[in-house]
């Protein structure tokens, strides 16, 4: 760790680290209230939809993460206790440090969610956040039990403990990023005020985060500021003709929450052992979900290029004819009756 | 042990919020009602899918959607209230089978969905479609198959 001195720049390290709160633990109770507040809201108006097994699934999963990070999470934070002897400056306590450690913490959130779905080894863990179908607050507490396993914990944190930030308000920052995440896994808010929607992630951005439908794939990665998103180009805003279709790409056909927290490590298990080579068993775990050497599964980007593709043959069909409907190749048909 | 205190406290709430939230109802279960619903799924799970040939179960719990032009065939299940839809290549599942009663079992290499039954309680068409699923030739030594919907019959998805 850098050198404390009681002069300059640095004099703010020289600050009693706080006591501070575990208010991850402390705000438990208000997600459960909340949860239920939700539940009955979406009785009485229709607005949000719950599935029993698939609720209790969700609370199963973060309870589940919440064990595991008592498990491992010490392991994390011996690494990062280690790292900070390497810090380059040491930042302290001061106050510009709060926000400034606020701010840098969800920047790093940005690049390590979107790595989440990028990474086949990082999706593993996360898909688990995305396998309901359905969104709501429950949702938000569906959490992966092999976060730390995959180290995106540590390369997230490893960057602002390098700069000098305290571990304790590293911890407590990407605690409040948690909590602020939390409450936009609903549809029964459907926009704020034009400027808050432009700097902030809401659950009108987050909702798009979740779809499936191709034109919605890939985007909205950001944690608290939305502005990460359009900086790097993967804002896409929700449509009101484009419905959400929440999930993923293969949804799954079991509540088992084993199978849930396991299913894509068992995939890339099984796919790294059948490899053709060692080119191919690393790109099965670092290539992004749905690689295959002969393309005979899909990624997202195959799934945007193939629906871009239908959508250009409908705009050509009805720039040939404009009194004709959407072509047959393009759209759901089913023509004869059942055998 | 607080931890343990704390884990198992957080248990006995996810049940009771689950619990809670069977009993305010609010949801259905859904059903698939037709051919063109079940292929309105698949074309919206898998971006372009297009069949004139498949077969619905009667509970509305399962379809099968033969991909026209193409050897493929979608299936979709319900799940609790939403669905859940795959696109089997031949050869892709581990095996398909026909019970004595005439229902379709489906096993497949995804743990995901490992295991569909669809209970067509017709022999002929459940053998149809097993074969078509594994790639096999179609049964020979049988009457064309009716091109009715079935009729009170029933499927089940187990996951």
């Amino acid at each position: 760790m850098a050198e404390t001195t009681t002069e300059g720049p640095v004099e703010n390290a020289a600050i009693a680290a706080p006591d501070l709160p575990d208010i991850l633990m402390w705000a438990i109770p208000g997600f459960i209230i909340l949860v239920l507040a939700e539940i009955i809201y979406g009785r009485v108006t229709g607005k949000t939809s719950y599935e029993p097994r698939d609720t209790f699934t969700s609370l199963f999963m973060g309870t589940g993460s919440n064990a595991a990070g008592i498990l491992l999470g010490g392991i994390a934070f011996l690494y990062l206790s280690w790292l900070s002897q390497f810090a380059l400056f040491d930042i302290g306590w001061a106050w510009w440090a709060w926000p400034a450690a606020f701010v840098l913490d969800d920047f790093a959130y940005y690049w390590a969610h979107r790595g989440g779905h990028r990474i086949r080894w990082w999706w593993a863990a996360h898909v688990i956040h995305h396998s309901s179908q359905h969104y709501n607050l429950s949702t938000a507490l569906r959490q992966t039990w092999t976060g730390v396993f995959t180290l995106q914990f540590i390369a997230i944190s490893s960057w602002l403990v390098l700069m000098g930030f305290p571990l304790g308000m590293i911890a407590f920052v990407k605690a409040m990023n948690l909590i602020y995440q939390f409450w936009f896994h609903t549809e029964a808010i459907r926009r704020f005020p034009p400027w808050i929607e432009a700097v902030m992630n809401t659950p009108s951005h987050h909702r798009v985060h979740h779809s499936t439908n191709p034109e919605y794939l890939d985007a909205n990665y950001a944690g608290v500021f939305i502005v990460w998103d359009r900086m790097f180009g993967t804002f896409v805003p929700e449509r009101d003709d484009e419905p959400c279709r929440y999930g993923i790409v293969k949804n799954l056909g079991t509540f088992n929450p084993v199978t849930v927290a396991f299913h894509e490590w068992f995939g890339m298990v099984r796919d790294v052992l059948s490899a053709r080579s060692i080119g191919d068993a690393v790109r099965f775990v670092l290539a992004p979900p749905g690689w295959t050497p002969d393309g005979s599964r899909e990624t997202t980007a195959m799934i945007k290029a193939k629906h871009r593709a239908a959508q250009a043959a409908i705009t050509a069909h009805e720039a040939a004819d404009p009194s004709a409907g959407t072509p047959a190749n393009t759209s759901a048909s089913a023509a004869s009756p059942a055998e | 042990m607080f931890a343990v205190y704390i884990l198992l406290a957080s248990l006995a709430a996810i049940t009771s919020l689950a619990a809670a939230n069977a009993a305010l109802g609010g949801w259905t279960r859904t059903r698939i009602n037709s051919l063109e619903s079940a292929v309105a799924e698949l074309a919206a799970d898998l971006v372009t899918f297009e069949s004139d040939d498949g077969v619905v179960a009667p509970d509305g719990r399962a379809a099968l959607a033969a991909e026209r032009g193409g050897a493929r065939i979608g299936l979709v299940v319900t799940q609790g209230d939403r669905y859940v839809t795959r696109l089997i290549a031949p050869g892709e599942l581990a095996k398909a089978t026909v019970t004595p009663s005439g229902d379709l079992v489906i096993t497949a290499r995804d743990i995901t969905l490992p295991r569909v039954t669809i209970a067509l309680k017709n022999a002929q068409t459940a053998q149809s479609w097993a074969s078509r699923l594994i790639g096999a030739p179609p049964p020979t030594n049988t009457t064309p198959i009716e091109t009715t919907p079935t009729g009170e019959l029933g499927a089940q998805a187990n996951g």
